[in-house]
């Protein structure tokens, strides 16, 4: 069963209450189980915070796309914004291995990303942001 | 995230229910702090805790700081598998102490 939609968020933290919802739509349309969602949405969560938090020091509402691609095979997913360039990509790899007292948070969400995430890519286009990840259903 | 308060020996248990997110992390923050502050023990049962982000980690990176700074005993115990692989897949399952259930973390 194949499933596409878009959804049109704001540069606001309060929208990411939004994706549990969001998720719980795509899971009824393409059945996916609740660890493949929950995957999803951490995902999703890591990569709006840091576009929410960082893309827009400026201030003012902006919009954010969400595009969702659901088939039986693969959910993918792209968030589109205008904000500040940010290749998640290229962004600071924490070290995994450093003591308690020694260990700083920065770059842990896209390394989340990274690794539940079969795919994860970047592009700059026309000013915009363009973030695309999926997961492999089968 | 709600929590449940509980003391099991010289453990004071603190239980974890929600979404550890952006938006509860100040709050669980707060809680952990003021925990930290006043017990010697303490144990986060996290079997009611759904969903964590890397704000959550933060604050749980945090929490295990002041503990240790302080000398004290901050374990954690009975998480789901889909939250202690991300515990696994940040390299925190090295930091703290996770044990199965809270009867193993009171053998500590």
């Amino acid at each position: 069963m194949a499933f596409e939609k878009t959804y049109k968020l704001t540069n606001d933290m309060s929208e990411l209450e939004r994706l549990p919802l969001i998720l719980s739509e795509c899971a009824q349309n393409c059945d996916f189980d609740d660890e493949v969602s929950f995957k999803i949405n951490l995902a999703l969560d890591e990569l709006l915070t840091n576009t929410i938090s960082y893309g827009f020091p400026d201030g003012g509402e902006s919009k954010i796309i969400l595009n969702c691609e659901l088939s039986d095979e693969l959910a993918a997913f792209e968030i589109i914004d205008d904000g500040v360039e940010f290749n998640p990509l290229k962004a600071k790899k924490p070290d995994l291995d450093a003591p308690a007292v020694e260990r700083e948070i920065g770059g842990l969400g896209v390394h989340i990303v990274k690794n539940v995430m079969n795919k994860f890519e970047y592009k700059r286009e026309n000013g915009k942001n363009i973030v695309t990840i999926a997961i492999n259903l089968k | 995230m709600e929590y449940q308060d509980a003391k099991n020996g010289d453990f004071f248990v603190l239980s974890l229910k929600g979404r550890l997110d952006a938006a509860s992390a100040p709050d669980f923050d707060k809680k952990a702090s003021e925990t930290i502050e006043t017990e010697n023990s303490i144990i986060v049962d996290c079997a009611g805790l759904e969903y964590v982000n890397s704000s959550g980690l933060r604050t749980f990176l945090s929490a295990l700081k002041k503990a240790g700074a302080s000398g004290k005993k901050f374990y954690l115990c009975s998480m789901r598998q889909n939250i202690k692989e991300i515990f696994e897949i940040s390299g925190f399952a090295n930091i703290f102490m996770i044990f199965d259930d809270v009867d193993e973390a009171l053998k500590n």
